[in-house]
């Protein structure tokens, strides 16, 4: 239990050295979009997509002025949500499923 | 009338509508600024080729020549010679800029930029030996007789046991020749940047885009204002001692330089070379360094072997590009030490973190982690 909490703590410590919160970005607005983040991109509810372009666009916004969000702002790793991870899962399982029958 | 249209077009495609990503900065100004300092290059070198000698007896004097009776002589020779420093810092900028946002994104880029890296490598070694001092004959024959391992190679590259008068002819050719196809290089390097778009510092591929001119020009010019000043400082003043004094004085084959030492931008690679004990394989190893920026742009076969999970790879903070140019700049360092013991054992140790600095960043880039 100790060392579980450990590894949150260093999580933590990761997400908020990592700067990405700074812009107000999400972690599931930085996976690198290969054919399955794609396809799962297109699976979202066009609400959770929309507030994913705005948060991108307001990065960019700040990444062109050199600036990050004031510190109220940032997003905290407990507010994190993965909201694209269930679609993402679904797309490699079905991947998964369509190789493996392609391969009989 | 159609060929007018038809360049109209292309430099507006290329130079003035060419869609920027709104948020690149002083990072991406390092391509714009070799173009135009390789182009310096190529106009200076032009123009002391019309008064260089390529010949042993002579090759020392011409350029003495050059800098004392001919006028402004002296100018295009310092030019060309604190030119190539920059090419090199700017090319190793350039790269690290690759390095840490861009070479996963744009493969074609990234090979054919290590190509001309690899050419502006052969054209400067070549070019170094030109004027015929200590430095250069001494550094050529060290690296000349690394490729003793294969009969015959020495007297082929070299048109004789030593370095000698057909090697000074052919490597002036040659020097004159390679900027040429490093151009030609050079417009592939732009054509493929240009069918994907530029990478921005926060790596999406964004339909927010500004036309290059005149936004990003701009930005290109102010980097450029800032550089040519230092240049100029650099090529008139001479601040900082670039070049190694021994170089000065006409060879002399009987009088070995108590130190060979490359100019500092070969330094990384010499200390490679020097620190490892049997001379191919120390070839072999620095042509490895080189070779393994090749591998990194093939990490997408790459990473169904290194099944390493690392997750928020950081955009602005990458823990390997930092580690690579300390090893980088550690290995300079050692270049241009006397091989003793400490630094022969350091040198070793950093051989080994380069390899694992560059295999990190291979690691570090497997963003999707399911």
């Amino acid at each position: 239990a100790g060392g579980g909490r450990m590894i949150d703590r260093l999580r933590k410590w990761y997400y908020n050295v990592a700067g990405f919160n700074k812009l107000g970005l999400m972690r599931d607005d930085t996976l690198h979009e290969d054919d399955d983040v794609k396809e799962a991109l297109k699976r979202l509810p066009e609400h959770l997509y929309n507030e994913r372009v705005f948060r991108i666009k307001r990065a960019l916004d700040l990444s062109l002025k050199h600036q990050i969000l004031p510190k109220d702002q940032w997003v905290k790793y407990e507010e994190d949500h993965h909201y694209l991870e269930p679609y993402l899962k679904e797309v490699i399982r079905e991947r998964h499923e369509r190789e493996a029958w392609n391969k009989k | 009338v159609c060929m007018n249209l038809y360049v109209m077009n292309l430099v507006k495609g290329h130079l003035i509508y060419y869609p920027c990503p709104l948020n690149i900065n002083f990072l991406w100004n390092y391509g714009f600024l070799l173009g135009i300092v390789f182009f310096i290059q190529i106009l200076t070198g032009v123009l002391l080729a019309t008064c260089y000698t390529p010949e042993v007896s002579y090759a020392y004097y011409s350029i003495q020549h050059i800098l004392r009776e001919l006028w402004s002589g002296w100018c295009f020779r310092y030019l060309h010679s604190t030119g190539a420093s920059f090419v090199f810092i700017l090319t190793y900028l350039h790269i690290l800029r690759g390095l840490n946002y861009s070479f996963s994104y744009l493969p074609l880029s990234w090979y054919s930029g290590l190509v001309i890296f690899l050419i502006f490598i052969v054209t400067a070694f070549m070019g170094y030996v030109l004027p015929w001092g200590q430095m250069s004959f001494w550094g050529a024959t060290v690296i000349t007789n690394l490729l003793y391992f294969i009969p015959g190679l020495i007297n082929w590259v070299c048109g004789g046991f030593i370095i000698n008068d057909p090697t000074l002819k052919r490597f002036f050719v040659l020097h004159f020749i390679f900027p040429f196809v490093a151009l030609a290089i050079v417009f592939i390097h732009i054509f493929f940047l240009h069918i994907h778009g530029s990478t921005n510092p926060l790596g999406y591929d964004t339909p927010l885009k500004i036309p290059f001119y005149p936004n990003l020009l701009t930005l290109d010019i102010k980097g450029f204002n800032y550089v040519l000043v230092i240049f100029l400082f650099q090529s008139l003043f001479g601040i900082a001692p670039l070049s190694h004094p021994d170089n000065a004085i006409p060879v002399n084959r009987y009088q070995t330089p108590q130190h060979i030492v490359p100019e500092w931008y070969f330094l990384s690679f010499y200390a490679i070379i020097k620190t490892i004990p049997n001379k191919t394989s120390g070839l072999l190893v620095m042509l490895a360094a080189l070779q393994v920026l090749f591998l990194l742009a093939e990490q997408r076969n790459l990473t169904s072997i290194i099944l390493f999970k690392f997750l928020f790879g950081p955009r602005d903070y990458s823990l390997s590009t930092i580690w690579f140019i300390c090893t980088f700049y550690a290995l300079m360092c050692i270049g241009y030490q006397l091989p003793q013991n400490v630094y022969i054992i350091y040198g070793r140790i950093f051989i080994i973190l380069f390899f694992v600095c560059i295999l990190f960043t291979l690691v570090q880039f497997k963003r999707t982690n399911y």
